[in-house]
């Protein structure tokens, strides 16, 4: 049956249930976050589909979630949140992804666009000059195997030792930017050596590291909190764990679907290959995990330290400080404690394209943002506008303390390279001041804004389902994408 | 892509590649399989022929599927490893669940055009299609 053709049951604005009746084998309901409009884009691909196969995964617990910007993956789909029981719950690779704690991260400045616009092509080169995409050359940070263990032990708190970065940036980094419990030793050598020169490079696909201005201001009160105010220039950072992760997922899925049928685990897709927690492949894989995830926080903390170098480049250092407004995974998995009808439990919690969006009170947030709730940022294509929100008690309820991660492809990289000319592309951003430095005309076509989703309709979403809240807008002026 | 024998389509997935090669024999599939990986990490590269750096493969795997997934993410992990594109294979050993392999390649010296995380196993599914050939669907994480 089409998903088309099922009766979506609409259980209040922006969120419709797929129920568990839909398929055999279903142990909880789909719950699908979208505005109206947004489901055709959700319902063409095989998104909803995945949905279903993720609510078949043991242990899972209340429902299996697609956020608004979902779209077809392998296995589970993008944009998806699963719990599942802890500790004899699975944890499944496919339900992080492989470029495991690919993240986003926000740093604010004190220019204002209006004195600095005229350099934003300048910034965009010299960003450029300083990092590097790595894409089969590796990075500028070299490591021998006993310091890739360090980064893997240590997290950012690595970079921050070997004078990447400052003190008070781990403060405002998700987990202080170390997962205490990685365990390197579960890391194979070949993952070790995928990234060992791949520290302070961003990659190719989406990711990229992104200068915008604040356009507009939504909840003055948690943008004073976060230190943005509007014209404001700050700057997105959207990159993971690189190599190393994807080697990790790749080494643990190929393990789990030799092992999972000794657990009595029969899924309908070998990519969502899982195992119990608590298993010795559990727990290795999410010691490596961890461990990957540290490794992508250390090298998000190695491009802030080039962005700074760049910036300081460009402006002079009376520029004033470069300063972390946060830093938040959105893939990964955590053990963490939700209420679930209205009982306390202990879950792990898959976010694969979702992002965590804890609200006020959680006790890891500074002290300056406890009030308001944890900051969100929200990347949206190239020639559109990215989105900072705050994590709400909405989130808590509903989603496992998640939201959306980004805009959503729409359109595949091979339609989009079809109908997109990038040199045209190219020309219309720059004579709106968007500078694009990309590694080449195929990857900025594919990358073009008409690929993805309307960003302000899954943001809106979001904000009305109450599962995060809007607080500024971003408007990109220069883009470096491998 | 295509020759006489062995057909690789690549054909639409919302944000990575998705690719199916048809070929007489599950040996062909592999090789064309590798042939397809390899266009999408270089184009062009393998149309030179000096290669000069061999390496031995084993791989083991629950089924013939995953023996065709196996050894491709052990192939694209050597060649990110080593920034080798490796162009041609000598099987010596193809069975159910065992592949050994020789394999031939040359170095990259100026980056890949796409930096492939991983081949997954989504709909990996080696069967017989309506012509009698063999085909697989391989999906790369991009």
């Amino acid at each position: 049956m089409n998903l088309l053709d099922m009766e979506l049951k609409k259980i209040k604005d922006c969120l419709w249930e797929i129920p568990k009746s839909y398929r055999k084998g279903m142990k909880v309901a789909g719950h699908v976050y979208a505005m109206e409009e947004l489901l055709p884009a959700l319902t063409k691909d095989r998104s909803l589909d995945q949905l279903c196969n993720v609510a078949m995964l043991p242990g899972i617990q209340m429902a299996a979630i697609v956020m608004p910007d979902a779209h077809e993956g392998y296995g589970f789909p993008i944009g998806g949140v699963a719990a599942t029981r802890y500790p004899d719950g699975v944890i499944s690779p496919g339900g992080i992804g492989y470029d495991i704690n690919c993240g986003v991260r926000l740093l604010r400045t004190d220019l204002r666009y209006r004195e600095v616009s005229k350099q934003m092509e300048a910034l965009s080169k010299a960003l450029y000059d300083h990092i590097p995409s790595g894409m089969g050359k590796g990075g500028n940070v070299k490591l021998n195997m006993k310091e890739v263990d360090k980064v893997l032990r240590d997290g950012a708190e690595w970079a921050i030792t070997n004078h990447f970065g400052l003190p008070h940036d781990l403060e405002f980094t998700e987990s202080l930017g170390r997962l205490k419990p990685a365990d390197h030793t579960k890391v194979s050598n070949q993952a070790k050596k995928r990234g060992h020169d791949q520290l302070g490079t961003i990659g190719s696909g989406n990711h990229f590291v992104e200068v915008d201005r604040i356009d507009e201001i939504y909840d003055e009160e948690a943008a004073r909190a976060f230190g943005l105010f509007p014209d404001q220039i700050v700057v997105l950072i959207h990159t993971g764990s690189r190599g190393l992760g994807h080697q990790v997922a790749t080494d643990y899925l190929r393990l789990m679907t030799n092992v999972m049928a000794q657990y009595g685990i029969s899924l309908p897709d070998r990519e969502l290959a899982c195992v119990p927690f608590n298993s010795i492949e559990g727990k290795d894989y999410f010691g490596a995990m961890c461990a990957a995830a540290n490794f992508a926080w250390c090298n998000r903390q190695i491009i802030t330290h080039e962005v700074r170098r760049a910036l300081t480049q460009i402006f002079g250092r009376a520029m004033g400080p470069v300063d972390v407004v946060y830093d938040v995974a959105h893939n990964i998995a955590k053990v963490e404690t939700h209420t679930i009808e209205g009982e306390k439990k202990k879950v792990i919690v898959h976010r694969k394209g979702a992002t965590r969006a804890f609200g006020p009170g959680f006790e890891e947030l500074p002290e300056i943002y406890r009030a308001i709730g944890q900051p969100v940022f929200i990347p949206g294509s190239m020639g559109t506008a990215s989105f900072v929100l705050a994590g709400t008690l909405g989130s808590m309820e509903a989603s496992f303390g998640s939201t959306c991660h980004g805009a959503g492809r729409a359109m595949s990289r091979r339609a989009a390279k079809k109908v997109v000319d990038a040199p045209s592309l190219l020309n219309e951003l720059k004579e709106k001041n968007i500078h694009i430095q990309a590694g080449s005309y195929r990857g900025a076509a594919e990358e073009a804004p008409v690929a993805y989703k309307d960003v302000d309709l899954v943001v809106e979403t979001v904000h009305k389902a109450g599962i995060a809240k809007k607080v500024a807008r971003l408007r990109p002026h220069a883009v470096i994408k491998g | 892509m295509n020759d006489d024998l062995t057909k690789i389509e690549f054909i639409g997935h919302t944000a990575d590649v998705r690719m199916q090669v048809s070929a007489a024999s599950p040996e062909e599939v592999l090789k064309g399989a590798l042939r397809g990986m390899n266009h999408l990490i270089k184009p062009g590269f393998c149309d030179d022929s000096s290669l000069l750096i061999s390496t031995d493969l084993r791989i083991e795997s629950v089924d013939r599927s995953a023996l065709i997934v196996d050894t491709l993410s052990e192939i694209l992990t050597e060649t990110q490893i080593r920034k080798v594109l490796f162009c041609e294979m000598e099987i010596q050993i193809f069975q159910e669940i065992q592949l050994s392999a020789r394999l031939y390649g040359r170095k990259i010296h100026d980056g890949f055009d796409e930096d492939l995380k991983a081949v997954t196993y989504h709909e990996a599914q080696l069967r017989k299609n309506k012509d009698g050939d063999w085909t697989i669907t391989i999906i790369f994480d991009i």
